[in-house]
């Protein structure tokens, strides 16, 4: 079995690869997420991407979700604190932050329950990676364009509501619920034509 | 179905950032909750998960320790399954323990998949069970679980592991013409041992007239009985000690599966008493058969919780056969077996002790343990020693196994010689010529 982040058999998904690619690319993004308003604003955030790339390098090495949690709760908690500080960069962080801790905890969970040396076969690893690695991907790539069609919409409805009535984040709220309503009931008449 | 760590966290998630975005009057609380928020809803859209059919085979059913077999698991699958875990639970009888393997997969509907488990008898002899699979399944978007346990047992016996014993011809020689060896005892038969003085009891037509005439005095033909020897393995599983140095059911399993093995193999007659408090014993018989029924016995040797029978210590005469050999193996740790043992000595049963010793097994403690314990274990020591004293004292021989190997200490008292009391029914310890057991 190769232990090489890129393989001879590379553009082949092999399990150890992606093992290794996820396990270090993970922590990367997090640190990443992390380190953008560091620069920008406060050095405290030098210690929230240490935490956070510790806990998640270590919940992938452990297949223990719980660091992973920690990992996105500190990183929430952080920004919750460094927001006043951010300023109007703070909220555009924070539209890029729910996705990216979103795709973070998608691909870790996926990544903390396979177990590369439970699979019998290696062409099990491809299969298993399609079954849950793609579908994770395309969870994080919907969660994102939700996020933006939500923003765009709230941003786009904010001016023509009296904030007394409606403030922004009861607009995110209903819009959720709306944009979720809508997914399902398309997916129930999509189910039922199928039928 | 479960809501999975993910889901549970999405959940908590959503709640708190919606109640703090609201609260705190911040829409990016609010943005950074949307995709917790939409994910929650994502079982909705899930396909109904059902159970794969499985189906287990065993390749062996008896094993001898230190092979392995494997066992054979089907899997079919009802649905779509992103990733099944199976895990297949062995659980040792004897000594409860439990070990698991693991192996993941994606299943399609349809799909027959065919998994092997490697069975390992490494942790010892014992009933192993196998076939209780425990199944752990989760949707495509993760946010669900389902699990399930499918039990197919099936039991494998896994008899200990048989070491040659060699130089350990504690009882009787090589015979010249009638198979290999001959009955130590003397009595009615057709080959010659040897010439004694006529003694009250004996036979008249065995008088030897001509020797008679020539010394002046009545001599007897004394001759080997014409059938070998009964052997009666005790083995005493009213206490266990294990440690790194070993496991003493498992390595007297072994002394005991050596012993039988050794003496059907000569065409004696072998049987076996499990000594746990109550007496259910396989009485001697020759043969493979016999032996096979031994090593299934002795797979099943376990640690006696019965504490009731205190006073099992008299072997019933029945089970016993006259001018038979007992081997007990023992750690002496529980009174009862020492009173067991004591009591066969005491009725002049030909007795060969099998000391192993506890201490030898559990390895030494560490520096603090090993200091208040010192003292302790040092009288537990003198007990012990006190124990084998009295025995010996009573014409039982003790043999002291190092390792697991019994073979080196039997040919070590072997060697020694014939210090064993004459046993009851006229059992001496050596044919007249020679004069010792070697």
């Amino acid at each position: 079995m190769s232990t090489r982040l890129f393989p001879a058999n590379a553009g082949k998904i092999n399990k150890s690869s992606l093992q290794q690619f996820f396990s270090i690319a993970l922590p990367l993004a997090g640190t990443g997420a992390a380190l953008y308003p560091a620069l920008a604003v406060s050095a405290w955030w030098f210690f929230g991407a240490a935490a956070v790339t510790g806990l998640l390098s270590a919940g992938i090495k452990a297949k223990n979700f719980t660091f992973l949690q920690a990992g996105a709760v500190i990183l929430i908690v952080i920004y919750l604190f460094s927001r006043p500080a951010l300023g109007a960069a703070g909220f555009i962080y924070g539209v890029f932050m729910g996705p990216g801790v979103f795709g973070i905890l998608e691909l870790g969970y996926t990544l903390t329950l396979l177990d590369e040396k439970t699979l019998p076969l290696d062409t099990d690893a491809q299969k298993t990676a399609r079954a849950l690695l793609l579908p994770a991907l395309a969870r994080t790539l919907l969660g994102s364009a939700i996020v933006i069609i939500v923003t765009a919409g709230a941003l786009s409805i904010a001016p023509l509501v009296d904030e007394a009535v409606l403030s922004l984040p009861v607009v995110f709220f209903l819009l959720t619920i709306v944009l979720a309503g809508g997914l399902y009931l398309v997916y129930r008449g999509l189910v039922a034509g199928r039928r | 179905m479960y809501l999975s760590a993910k889901a549970k966290l999405y959940l908590y998630l959503t709640g708190t950032l919606v109640f703090l975005g609201i609260a705190l009057g911040r829409p990016e609380l609010m943005l950074i909750s949307l995709p917790f928020a939409v994910s929650l809803a994502l079982p909705l859209f899930s396909e109904t998960t059902a159970l794969p059919d499985l189906a287990a085979e065993i390749e062996n059913s008896e094993l001898v320790e230190g092979s392995e077999t494997t066992l054979h698991l089907t899997v079919k699958g009802k649905a779509k399954i992103p990733l099944l875990k199976i895990t297949h639970e062995l659980s040792i009888f004897n000594s409860g323990t439990v070990l698991r393997e693991q192996r993941q997969l994606s299943l399609d509907k349809g799909e027959t998949r065919k998994l092997k488990f490697t069975i390992s008898t490494s942790p010892g002899p014992g009933r192993y069970r196998v076939g209780k699979f425990s199944l752990c399944g989760t949707d495509k978007s993760g946010m669900l679980y389902f699990k399930n346990f499918i039990r197919q047992t099936m039991e494998i016996s896994v008899f200990p592991a048989i070491n040659t014993l060699e130089n350990v011809n504690l009882v009787n020689q090589p015979r010249l013409y009638h198979g290999y060896y001959t009955s130590p005892f003397r009595g009615e038969g057709l080959e010659f041992s040897e010439i004694k003085e006529y003694r009250h009891g004996d036979s008249l037509k065995h008088i030897n007239w001509k020797k008679s005439l020539k010394w002046g005095n009545l001599l007897v033909n004394d001759r080997y009985l014409d059938r070998n020897i009964d052997v009666v393995i005790i083995v005493d599983s009213l206490s266990q000690a294990k440690g790194p140095g070993g496991n003493y059911l498992h390595i007297a399993a072994r002394g005991a599966a050596s012993l039988a093995h050794y003496y059907t193999g000569r065409n004696d007659r072998v049987g076996l008493i499990d000594y746990d408090g109550t007496i259910d014993p396989i009485l001697p018989q020759s043969g493979s058969a016999q032996l096979k029924k031994i090593l299934t016995r002795l797979s099943r040797l376990r640690e006696s919780q019965l504490y009731v029978a205190k006073k099992a210590a008299t072997i019933p005469k029945r089970v016993l056969p006259p001018q038979g050999v007992i081997y007990g193996l023992t750690c002496l740790s529980d009174d009862r077996a020492y009173n067991m043992f004591f009591d066969l000595a005491s009725r002049g049963f030909y007795l060969v002790l099998i000391y192993i010793s506890p201490t030898g097994l559990t390895g030494n403690l560490n520096s603090e343990e090993a200091e208040t314990d010192s003292f302790t274990g040092e009288i537990w020591e003198l007990r012990q020693e006190a124990k084998i004293a009295s025995l010996k004292s009573l014409g039982a021989r003790v043999a002291r196994p190092a390792g697991d190997r019994i073979g080196p200490a039997l040919a070590e008292i072997a060697a020694e010689g014939g210090s064993g009391t004459g046993g009851r029914g006229g059992f001496k310890t050596g044919p007249a010529k020679g004069g010792d057991l070697r």
